[in-house]
């Protein structure tokens, strides 16, 4: 029997589905840019999570394997630009990310800034493990103070741009009918 | 010179290697002080030496005191391989010997300087120790100077040994009480088993001095409070040898009278004398090389005397001293045995 | 019906959440601060070995063969990244550290400089030997 995951859901056509993950991948990669730019003060290849939105985004309006094909496009894009270090660490951090919020989303009804919070948290911690395998010591834990408090930041930030975007979303390209 | 002294930490005799290898790799060795402070740590004396000092032009005192060590500690050093006539003329040799002839005066004959060739003999600090044969030690001993001999003997082979690091700190102290434009506030100044506490730490605190433990060499047998003070410490844990498959220990102190490491039923003694008493340094390295020699036979008159403490460890862990601010570690094994 | 029609923007729950995580970040900071003595040094590794250890009292360049084109600076107390042949240049963007915990990380170059402090030795200035 052949194993298949359905990317794109019944109730979107063929054409709505590409220029929205093509939309969201865009949106992906222009935060990307756009928060290396307040990345200065944190290690090689850390972000505070910020592109996570598009992720987010994919969670509420597509399906969770459509986010999560995001999420890898989105280190592809990382390794491609920015080389495999950089793109392991995105990786990491972006799953750890997808994972909390394709729970919180899915499973409860906990709210946009919680989520995103939890989820800039995850991504953080996620790059932190990732960094730590890599360079084989604990101390990159001492950034976890300034990550934590940048991810709160930032989560609350990805929260309300969420609370604005979806709705809107939902009237550009339909409700994506995923009923609990 | 500022290439040579770095500063690591005297805490991990570890990281020394990985730290030389830090310094020859280092592309440039600037100095500059850290709020008022500046130390260094050096290879002088034969040893690992550190020095701090604090207070204005602190990193300028330091590179006076760092060059007048090495300068010093070279021109000890040529005594291992000269004799008296082969060393260039050095004002380092003759103040050294006078000042030691005094204390030999006032103290008795403790330090014997001309028994250089002795030391060269056993070699104990040198890389091929060896248990000379009796002729040997009986020909180097019929040519040995009297310790109070006045006129260095041309042929005679110098070993400021256990004056060297006293007379060092003394010059040190100098330096530091020289109050030009500069203003130190305090200064540690070790030479490993010499120690100068210059001045008065912040709020007034002691100048906490730990005594290595003397039976195995690691930790501490107890801790020492003072205030300015210069402090010397002599021993047979640090500088001994063994030779191969026996149990027997040769320390690297002589005895002048049978021409051999000296026997003594002590294992570390400790001599504090206050930084006020004018050329404390040399006087406390002096005593305590002499106290350690003479056992504890001879203990209770050093005990006695006014102008300088002592702390005594005997072999077995008994301690004599007449330090106040003294820390035993008794549960290291440490117990007073006179207090 | 959908999950999402009805969820909230923010929770009261979620401010107290989100200010124990911050609360949790500050005393993590604060902690290690309150260990941060007057000998801090920095422990340079790489790959998990640790290279060198350097005081932070002194000032000078240094560099070592694992580390590759990395130069490290101690200045002021602190220590920085003054040159790197890393991409992004992350590492020398860091800045100065100084307090314990405090860290550098070089993931391209495999290096993390460490502040450490200096073991209290029971308060002792110094050891007579």
């Amino acid at each position: 029997m052949k194993m298949m995951i359905k990317f794109r859901p019944d109730s979107i056509s063929a054409a709505r589905y590409t220029a929205l993950m093509g939309l969201l991948f865009a949106v992906s990669a222009a935060l990307n840019w756009l928060e290396s730019l307040f990345s200065a003060f944190l290690p090689a290849g850390m972000r505070i999570g910020l592109s996570n939105i598009a992720v987010m985004l994919a969670i509420l309006c597509v399906n969770v394997p459509s986010a999560l094909l995001l999420t890898v496009l989105k280190s592809c894009f990382v390794l491609m630009t920015r080389g495999a270090t950089a793109g392991a660490m995105s990786l990491c951090g972006s799953l750890a990310a997808f994972i909390v919020t394709a729970l919180l989303f899915r499973k409860t009804k906990a709210s946009y800034v919680l989520t995103s919070v939890l989820a800039a948290l995850a991504h953080s911690m996620g790059q932190l493990c990732a960094a730590c395998m890599l360079l084989k010591t604990a101390s990159v834990f001492a950034y976890f103070p300034v990550l934590a408090a940048s991810s709160a930041a930032a989560g609350v930030l990805t929260g309300v741009a969420l609370k604005v975007i979806f709705p809107e979303m939902v009237k550009a390209f339909g409700s994506t009918g995923h009923i609990r | 010179m500022a290439g040579l002294f770095f500063r690591l930490h005297h805490l991990h005799h570890k990281i020394i290697g990985i730290a030389s290898a830090a310094a020859s790799a280092a592309l440039f060795c600037s100095c500059s002080a850290v709020g008022n402070t500046a130390s260094s740590q050096s290879f002088v004396f034969d040893t690992y030496s550190q020095v701090t000092v604090c207070g204005s032009d602190s990193e300028d005192v330091l590179s006076e005191v760092e060059s007048i060590l090495s300068e010093m500690s070279a021109g000890f050093e040529l005594c291992y391989d000269m004799t008296a006539a082969e060393l260039p003329q050095n004002r380092l040799y003759s103040d050294c010997l006078s000042k030691t002839h005094e204390l030999n005066r006032r103290y008795g004959n403790g330090i014997n300087v001309f028994c250089g060739k002795l030391t060269k003999l056993w070699g104990i600090s040198a890389e091929s120790p060896k248990v000379p044969a009796d002729e040997e030690i009986a020909a180097v001993l019929a040519e040995l100077p009297d310790a109070l001999t006045e006129t260095i003997p041309p042929g005679a082979m110098l070993d400021f040994g256990a004056v060297s690091k006293g007379y060092a700190c003394d010059k040190v102290f100098e330096i530091l009480e020289k109050n030009d434009t500069k203003d130190i506030d305090y200064g540690i100044i070790s030479l490993s088993s010499t120690t100068l506490m210059y001045g008065k730490k912040p709020g007034g605190k002691p100048f906490r001095t730990g005594l290595t433990n003397p039976l195995t060499g690691e930790g501490y047998a107890g801790i020492i409070e003072t205030e300015a003070a210069f402090i010397s410490t002599s021993g047979g844990y640090e500088r001994y040898f063994s030779p191969e498959g026996t149990d027997d220990k040769y320390c690297h102190i002589m005895d002048m009278t049978t021409g051999r490491p000296v026997e003594t039923d002590l294992a570390s003694a400790t001599v504090i004398v206050p930084a006020d008493v004018p050329d404390g340094g040399i006087l406390s390295d002096f005593l305590a090389t002499m106290i350690f020699s003479e056992g504890t036979e001879n203990i209770d008159k050093w005990l006695a005397c006014e102008d300088f403490r002592v702390t005594a460890v005997s072999a077995d862990g008994g301690v004599y001293s007449n330090c106040e601010g003294l820390e035993l570690n008794e549960s290291g094994g440490f117990y007073y045995e006179y207090k | 019906m959908n999950i999402n029609e009805d969820r909230k923007l923010i929770r009261a729950r979620d401010i107290v959440l989100i200010a124990a995580v911050l609360a949790a970040a500050a005393a993590v900071y604060f902690v290690t601060g309150i260990f941060s003595g007057d000998k801090p040094y920095a422990v340079i590794s790489c790959g998990g070995e640790t290279i060198a250890e350097i005081s932070l009292d002194r000032s000078g360049d240094y560099s070592f063969p694992e580390t590759g084109g990395m130069v490290f600076t101690v200045e002021n107390g602190g220590i920085s990244v003054r040159e790197s042949g890393c991409p992004d240049k992350i590492c020398m963007r860091t800045g100065s550290v100084s307090r314990a915990g405090e860290a550098i990380i070089c993931v391209p170059n495999r290096t993390a400089v460490t502040v450490k402090n200096a073991p209290d030795e029971d308060g002792v200035d110094v050891v007579l030997r």
